[in-house]
């Protein structure tokens, strides 16, 4: 396929709305960060990795997603490397060892191990030609997905862990589990949380923020605080916000982690009502564009692609915002294309990539 | 490519419709989150909004200037000037120890005091309260990081000690404590303004953000009855006298009858106001007004005056006196023995006979004696314009003993405060009007306007001017003739009377020997009374009698006032 081709072949409705959520997420940072001490240093940065972003996502479009069946037990054995490595070289801020740090970037390997995952899932499943009904075949999805996920676990990289999870379950159904087995794995998963809670292995911040989303109130200067803070400064924007660079509570450092996991705090304060319903429409569109994808991939290979990096987005936007917003525990997963992070945003930009690249040969 | 064929119709057939699913999540995950954010931003927007404003905004409290406060004459008795307070956020101290090196010189504080103080676990502590301008310039000029100032006026008294109880002093935080500082603090402390300004979530304030300011009202000034040259010359006597007989204390009241304008009033033991913090407590009473003592043969004119207003006698009456008297239980005799003698009525005041008063007493009979005693002012507080003033006590007519008719008229067994003595005697002085003291003049505001004014007030009437009269000419007599002629003046003719009381036991019946209170009460000048002073002076050693010990004190001070006042002599 020559590239002319592929490019009016391209997704325009999904490049230009990731365009669009990528320059409103920049435009964030930008306002989130303008006061502090490093002044453009956060911006400097989030452009690099949105320039480096954009061009991995043409790379990804640009590539046949089909030749990367051939390349599915190095990309596996590369995303463990990694995981592994950052036990070994990897700094740790604030109690968890997730980062390996190159110049002057940190590269977050958790991050990338979701698409990784996606693609080598994507292939697995693809090879049951849509039906996993062998017990034998559901075992070894689960088991592959295992290894890379107890890696995350140990650094810890709970948020992440969770999105993992969320993308094996979405591309399980997509690939034809049975309704059965799939309860059971719910099943098993419930069983896992309840042992979980009775032999007290949470770490006692992760016990506190459930304790605190059901109860926010419960310690406002403690535990309660980010919940607290996001809540207010979301609550004060009102309808149409307090203007660009005009949120108070932003600028005045009050909400925690704003320009990372926080982020939508800073849209919600900022632009209202109404820029939060903007956010909200951008994403309706992405993930909806990403479903469509789905059912007119040319193969099972691309569907479930797909389906796994719509399962990503979707699990990631609704417990970002939720969280923001107090109807989610709080859980350190970033907003998709907004929070400031270069891994996140590679990762997210290579995903889109890889829609673009099924979409675009979805005709023989 | 040929088994992906043969795959396609069946994920049509399974995974399809579970595509569905994902849109069915994603239209519902949306709902939940426009719901969510309705209910955040528009319906619960005000709450919200509230709240960011609460932990946002910062109030500030601007202290006012406190008011001065003058003497009659305009001199600067209290005054307060800027001083600044420095205090230290701990949390942003890098080198605690170098900090407390260099600031410890500087504050003249301890090291290791300072060193503590910057390694508290908190966002603020003080370093030093209230330390004049060039000690905080010497620390700005430093600009360690950390280190604050606050603008907080310090409380000055010019003359540190003098009028120390009836001044009284202010606290840390500005508010009066003790003395007119607590009395009128209401007009000295001014309305405190406020600042709001906006603060990060450190609580520190943001360069260039919002901020309002209300400003603060300063505090009135006061003026008051005080004369500080009056002031000044009592309160030395006092202590020579203090001193020249190792009393324990003693206290001086110097008034205008007429007015009831207290010129002077002070106490031994007294204090620095500059460094009320370290005087004991002993020396912080104002005895004038919170003290009582039994007052003596100073009760003899007031037993007197009600003999005069019955009119039972006339001051020239002759007693054949014996020299004891028993009633009830008791004999009593005189304080110098001698043969039974004749008086006249106006003797038995001026050389101060026990025998002539209780005579007198028991004429009058218990319900008229009380009577005035009550009409005097002795059975309540007098009302002056001071914190914690209390009243002596004298015992009801229906509790007297047998023995109480007996003692009363000559001092023994009621008490009263030197307030409520002196006050006694400007009823005598003022025609018989009583007339209530006070110690304020008036209240100025910032243009030195007169917010409030001590109400003139013509008195209460309790014994007619002729009988006023009357004792004012026996009480020239005991100056000139009697017990007090100590406090004979040249050139001015002096009224007054000695007292001379033995001091109860503390506990149980009974008087302590050899421990005894010596006054003198008199007014000058004697046909037209502008002054009363009473000297008061507790437990003098080597000497006991009123007109020894006390009558002194009021010569000296009667004699500068009457020049200071410029009245000329008679």
């Amino acid at each position: 396929m020559d590239l002319f081709k592929l490019v009016r072949r391209v997704d325009l409705v999904l490049a230009l709305t990731i365009l669009a959520l990528v320059s409103y997420g920049t435009l964030m940072v930008y306002s989130a960060t303008r006061a502090d001490a490093g002044g453009l240093l956060f911006l400097r940065k989030q452009v690099i990795w949105v320039i480096l972003g954009f061009v991995a996502m043409a790379g990804a479009a640009i590539f046949n997603y089909n030749r990367l069946r051939h390349y599915t037990t190095f990309i596996y054995l590369f995303n463990l490397a990694l995981l592994i490595a950052v036990f070994f070289v990897g700094y740790s801020t604030l109690g968890a060892r997730r980062w390996i740090p190159i110049g002057p970037f940190n590269f977050q390997p958790s991050e990338f191990a979701k698409v990784f995952l996606i693609i080598v899932l994507a292939a697995f499943l693809a090879t049951r030609r849509g039906e996993v009904t062998r017990a034998i075949d559901l075992f070894l999805a689960v088991a592959l997905v295992s290894i890379p996920l107890f890696l995350i676990f140990l650094q810890p990289d709970l948020g992440t862990a969770l999105v993992i999870m969320m993308i094996l379950l979405g591309m399980l159904l997509v690939g034809g589990i049975k309704i059965r087995h799939l309860l059971m794995i719910i099943a098993v998963g419930l069983l896992i949380c309840l042992l979980v809670f009775q032999f007290n292995l949470l770490k006692e911040y992760q016990m506190k923020r459930l304790m605190v989303f059901l109860n926010p109130n419960l310690d406002p200067l403690g535990a309660g605080y980010n919940l607290l803070q996001s809540k207010i400064a979301v609550g004060s924007g009102q309808l149409l916000g307090k203007g660009l660079f005009s949120g108070t509570q932003t600028r005045l450092q009050f909400i925690p982690s704003r320009h990372t996991d926080f982020i939508f705090a800073v849209v919600g304060e900022e632009l209202g009502f109404v820029g939060g319903v903007v956010l909200l429409i951008l994403y309706f569109i992405a993930i909806s564009r990403g479903i469509r994808i789905a059912t007119t991939a040319r193969d099972m290979f691309g569907a479930l692609i797909a389906a796994g990096v719509v399962s990503m987005w979707l699990f990631q936007i609704f417990v970002n915002l939720g969280m923001t917003i107090g109807i989610m525990p709080i859980a350190g997963i970033p907003l998709p294309f907004f929070s400031y992070g270069g891994s996140s945003m590679m990762t997210h930009l290579i995903a889109a990539g890889l829609l673009l690249s099924v979409y675009a040969r979805r005709f023989k | 490519m040929s088994a992906q064929k043969r795959s396609a119709p069946r994920r049509a057939r399974r995974g399809e419709p579970r595509l569905l699913f994902f849109l069915s999540l994603l239209i519902i995950g949306l709902l939940c989150v426009v719901v969510r954010l309705l209910s955040v931003q528009v319906v619960e927007a005000k709450r919200y909004q509230a709240l960011a404003n609460s932990q946002r905004l910062r109030r500030v409290e601007i202290a006012p200037h406190r008011g001065t406060i003058y003497d009659r004459q305009g001199k600067e008795l209290a005054f307060s000037v800027d001083a600044e307070t420095i205090y230290a956020t701990p949390y942003f101290i890098k080198n605690p120890a170098l900090v407390a090196s260099k600031l410890s010189p500087i504050l003249e504080l301890d090291e290791a005091s300072l060193f503590e103080k910057l390694t508290k676990d908190s966002g603020f502590a003080y370093i030093a309260r209230k330390v004049d301008k060039e000690r905080a310039e010497a620390v700005r000029a430093l600009e360690i990081e950390g280190i604050s100032f606050l603008k907080e006026g310090k409380r000055c008294y010019p003359y540190n000690s003098l009028g120390s109880h009836v001044i009284g002093f202010v606290g840390m935080d500005g508010r009066g404590l003790a003395g007119l500082e607590l009395y009128y603090d209401e007009f000295l402390r001014g309305e405190p303004g406020q600042l709001v300004a906006e603060n990060d979530p450190l609580g520190r304030p943001i360069p260039g953000g919002v901020s309002r300011l209300t400003p603060s009202t300063d505090g009135d000034g006061v003026i008051l009855t005080i004369d500080r040259d009056i002031q000044y010359r009592a309160e030395e006597e006092l202590r020579l006298q203090v001193e020249r007989f190792q009393a324990k204390g003693g206290s001086i009241i110097v008034m205008n009858p007429r007015t009831g304008e207290i010129y002077a009033m002070a106490n031994e033991p007294a204090f620095d106001l500059n460094g009320f913090s370290k005087a004991s407590a002993e020396s912080l009473r104002n005895r004038a007004v919170t003290d009582v003592y039994e007052p003596g043969s100073t009760m003899k004119v007031i037993i007197a005056s009600t003999a005069l207003e019955e009119k039972m006698h006339r001051p020239d009456d002759v007693f054949h006196l014996p020299s004891t008297i028993k009633v009830a239980d008791k004999v009593i005799g005189e304080a110098h023995p001698r043969p039974p003698e004749d008086f006249t009525f106006a003797e038995i005041v001026a050389k101060s006979s026990n025998v002539g008063a209780i005579t007198i007493g028991l004429e009058l009979g218990k319900e008229r004696m009380y009577k005035y005693i009550e009409a005097f002012g002795l059975t309540k507080r007098t009302g002056i314009d001071f914190p914690g003033e209390t009243y002596g006590f004298t015992p009801p007519p229906d509790r007297w003993s047998g023995s109480t008719i007996g003692n009363i008229p000559f001092g023994q067994g009621i008490s009263a405060t030197p307030l409520q003595m002196i006050q006694a005697f400007s009823v005598l002085a003022n025609d018989g009007f009583w007339v209530r003291p006070h110690l304020l003049c008036r209240v100025i505001n910032a243009r030195g306007e007169a917010v409030k004014t001590y109400p003139e007030d013509r008195g209460r009437k309790v014994i007619s001017t002729q009988t006023a009269r009357e004792i004012r000419d026996i009480l020239e007599q005991a100056v000139n003739e009697g017990t007090g002629e100590a406090a004979r003046i040249d050139g001015y003719r002096v009224a007054g009377k000695t007292g001379t009381a033995q001091k109860p036991k503390e506990e149980g019946g009974g008087y302590e020997p050899g421990r005894h209170i010596a006054s003198f009460v008199g007014f000058a000048p004697a046909q037209d009374p502008q002054l009363v002073i009473l000297v008061v002076i507790d437990e003098p050693v080597g000497a006991m009698y009123g007109g020894v010990v006390a009558a002194p004190v009021f010569k000296k001070v009667a004699e500068f006032s009457l020049r200071h006042f410029r009245i000329p002599p008679e």
